[in-house]
């Protein structure tokens, strides 16, 4: 947790860069009469999306961004695998299966053009999580995966990642199902799976499982709303 | 600065006819000089729009309560050829988000003039409902002014918001 704390030293500064410089997929906002002090600082926070926009999304939720870890304005060293980088809940604390995961997930990018998010919370800059569609060789269909960190709990961020992923993958990309494996004793990941309006399939099977006793949820447009209610939680 | 002329050729236009417009050079300036003042003397101002490839400005969007408003209203301005592209509805989005998350305010007013059918578009896109009942400009009528009314999504930002 010193991380955690040291990186939120200046939450004034780190505040203003965010917050007053919006960019997203085909604009830039600067405030009005700054545009040279602007468009630097929006740069430096990953906000411009000049370069970025044409290999890799960016989503923007009410509290959170949602960043490919591959792009390269992410900093995935710092966010996951530095030694004084926030924790994952519910993951073994093992440092040298870390790398290989976090390199595997931007790996995934490359290989498909998608894949998990880092998720970053808005007011603070910081990583908390990671939430996305994933699909390595040997499963049987692209799972909408989530993983929280100690830095994001208790405060719904998974559910809202969750609920931006979907919208971009249901509104933007294309897509028409998604399902989540969920374990049957995961009750916290069920309840999210509902409340995103998952339904409940078969229990599942294939060699390469992460966890036994997984069960499909699968994810459908219909279950979502789309139209200006759903814009406002989502730009891409 | 390099925004001031780009914003004056939509101003000094007849584009500027449902903003009380076309201005002369002196009331263009004293308009987007009260915009950039806004932010020292209320926290919330304009931005300006640019285009992400090429950084043209596109227009603008602000979060303004001049003191003849009686609540804070979101306004959009969009220059001379960069219509049809959404420009404006993803610009005052993200402006709305942040008025939302940055401003903590609940609701904020769109005033629109009767006839301004492209801004009451972007009004509805974005969520907004007509509301008879607020309280208009100093000086205004309904004949001269629509309100339109955004709210914002459900306060915890959690699945209500989006469900």
């Amino acid at each position: 947790m010193t991380s955690h704390l040291s990186r939120t030293a200046q939450p004034g500064a780190a505040r203003n860069r965010l917050t007053e410089n919006y960019a997203v997929s085909s604009i830039l906002l600067h405030r009005m009469g700054e545009k040279d002090a602007g468009r630097p600082a929006a740069r430096a926070m990953g906000y411009d999306m000049k370069d970025a926009q044409r290999r890799y999304p960016r989503l923007v939720s009410k509290r959170l961004m949602l960043i490919s870890p591959a792009d390269p304005e992410f900093d995935a060293q710092a966010a996951f695998l530095a030694p004084d980088a926030p924790r994952f809940i519910n993951v073994a604390d093992d440092a040298d299966s870390l790398w290989w995961s976090i390199a595997t997930i931007i790996g995934h990018w490359h290989l498909h053009g998608y894949g998990l998010f880092a998720v970053v919370e808005r007011s603070t800059g910081d990583t908390v999580g990671l939430v996305g569609p994933w699909f390595p060789k040997g499963w049987p269909e692209p799972e909408l995966s989530w993983h929280l960190m100690e830095t994001g709990e208790g405060k719904g961020y998974a559910s809202e990642a969750v609920q931006c992923v979907l919208d971009w993958l249901f509104n933007a990309a294309g897509w028409d199902t998604i399902v989540s494996y969920v374990p049957e004793e995961n009750t916290a990941s069920i309840a999210l799976a509902r409340r995103a309006g998952a339904q409940p399939e078969r229990l599942v099977s294939f060699p390469l499982q992460p966890a036994p006793g997984l069960r499909c949820w699968r994810h459908s447009p219909a279950a979502r709303r789309s139209g200006p209610e759903a814009a406002r939680g989502l730009l891409h | 600065m390099s925004d001031f002329a780009p914003l004056h050729d939509v101003l000094g236009s007849d584009r500027a006819r449902y903003m009380g417009g076309p201005f002369s050079l002196k009331d263009s300036w004293q308009t987007v000089a009260a915009e950039v003042g806004s932010w020292s003397l209320l926290g919330h101002g304009s931005w300006a729009i640019e285009r992400a490839d090429d950084g043209a400005l596109v227009g603008q969007v602000g979060i303004n309560k001049p003191a003849h408003y009686p609540e804070a209203e979101i306004g959009w301005t969009l220059c001379s050829g960069f219509e049809g592209n959404g420009y404006i509805t993803e610009a005052a989005a993200a402006a709305l988000l942040w008025a939302w998350s940055e401003m903590g305010a609940s609701s904020l007013v769109s005033y629109i003039t009767p006839g301004n059918s492209r801004s009451v578009s972007v009004a509805e896109r974005l969520g907004g409902k007509p509301d008879l009942a607020a309280p208009l400009p100093l000086g205004e009528t309904s004949e001269d002014t629509i309100v339109y009314r955004h709210f914002a999504p459900d306060c915890d930002g959690g699945m209500e918001a989006y469900a």
